[in-house]
């Protein structure tokens, strides 16, 4: 199982994801509220081998996106999973679906379907 | 209450009327002078044109004070009641040319009375139509009845058909403007009411933005409860077909998906900066109910 990065701007999201993951067998989660966090957590999440970023993380601050260019920047190997609130037709959900290598999720996504990222589930680009 | 849309049309008609009476009265006041000047001693007409003037002055101020509250059927009638007093002004006017022995072109005041009303009259084909097919009726009557066609003083070989021809320029023009003012009306509504959907849209897009993330929580929460409390069965079977009703909720708010145009910066608000915006958009439209 694999180490877990998650950025989630919702504190108890956040907080509830990594207990789940923790939970259900990943080696560790590396929990960031912002990209500035996750960069202060450089060494840790860039070790890690699955990547759950929340596309929008609050109005004026760095995306999802932003993040995930950053991992992919510096050398992050493991797999990304966007997860997003929000419609097909956002600007930055747009995007993250043009994106190859990455899986676009919609909230609530079921606990089994987050579970199963865990395993050996595809690496190429999907929705849900 | 009116809407949008019916409150700049009664802008409109109350500025056409306006303009109207103003002119009725420059027109009035010009004339006051000149039939005075020309008519020396002859007080009938410049009198009816002074009383005219006043008339008009009274209809201006009514205007000018009411302008708020009077209805499209009073705007109507004040444009009717400020250009109807020309018809006996005019027979009045023809009338002392006749017997004035000086050479002059008859109808010039119904000629233009009826270009200007195909200019400014309201919207409505009725009473425009129906003011123009006044003046064009009595410039045919006073021709006929006061024997213009062998008069001396006139030079006219093409009357009273100079001036029906006039009178269907006028109607055309009318006609013109009325049908353009219903396309612009219908494109307006269109308008309107797809700008009201796509508002309704961000709403409901909003509202399950906002949403999904609790959701995803409780969602999560539901998993965890399940696992470290397994005798919380039944309890957590309800919650789970609660959250169930929910997500199909939030997922058929996001059926408006495509109504939504996103705009430049629109990325960068997130639900509750749309939500804060709607309400305020509302709250600016219930203070202008009340108004």
């Amino acid at each position: 199982m694999p180490r877990v990065v998650v950025l989630e701007d919702d504190e108890d999201l956040r907080a509830i994801l990594c207990e789940l993951l923790d939970l259900s067998g990943a080696e560790g989660c590396v929990s960031a509220g912002s990209l500035a966090e996750l960069e202060r957590k450089r060494v840790e999440a860039l070790g890690c081998g699955l990547a759950i970023l929340d596309i929008n993380l609050g109005a004026g601050v760095p995306s999802g996106l932003d993040a995930y260019r950053w991992l992919r920047d510096n050398g992050f190997a493991g797999r990304t999973v966007f997860l997003t609130g929000h419609a097909r037709s956002h600007p930055l959900v747009r995007e993250a679906l043009e994106l190859a290598h990455v899986q676009v999720l919609s909230k609530p996504i079921q606990s089994r379907v987050l579970l199963s990222l865990l395993g050996d589930g595809p690496h190429g680009t999907g929705t849900s | 209450m009116l809407g949008v849309a019916e409150q700049e049309a009664r802008a409109r008609l109350w500025r056409g009327t306006l303009v109207g009476t103003v002119l009725v009265t420059l027109t009035e006041l010009a004339y006051t002078f000149i039939d005075y000047g020309v008519f020396k001693g002859a007080l009938l007409l410049p009198v009816a044109r002074v009383l005219h003037l006043g008339w008009a002055l009274l209809l201006l101020g009514l205007l000018l004070v009411r302008r708020s509250h009077l209805s499209t059927r009073w705007l109507e009638g004040c444009f009717a009641a400020a250009v109807l007093p020309f018809l006996p002004v005019y027979a009045l006017a023809e009338h002392a040319m006749t017997t004035s022995g000086l050479v002059w072109v008859p109808m010039t005041g119904h000629r233009l009375s009826m270009l200007a009303i195909s200019v400014l009259a309201p919207t409505s084909l009725w009473l425009g139509g129906g003011l123009i097919c006044a003046f064009a009726l009595e410039a045919v009557v006073l021709w006929y009845g006061l024997g213009l066609g062998s008069h001396p003083g006139v030079s006219s070989p093409w009357e009273p058909w100079g001036t029906l021809i006039y009178g269907v320029v006028a109607l055309a023009m009318l006609g013109y403007r009325v049908r353009n003012h219903s396309i612009e009306l219908k494109l307006r509504e269109a308008r309107a009411e797809a700008e009201a959907l796509e508002r309704l849209a961000r709403l409901f897009l909003a509202v399950r933005d906002a949403t999904n993330t609790p959701l995803q929580t409780l969602e999560l929460c539901l998993t965890l409860l399940e696992r470290r409390h397994p005798e919380s069965a039944p309890t957590t079977a309800s919650m789970e077909r609660a959250l169930g009703r929910l997500r199909s909720l939030t997922q058929r708010l996001g059926s408006v998906d495509p109504l939504v145009v996103w705009r430049e910066g629109d990325e960068s608000f997130d639900a509750d900066t749309l939500l804060r915006h709607l309400e305020e958009d509302l709250a600016r439209e219930l203070e202008r109910r009340r108004r």
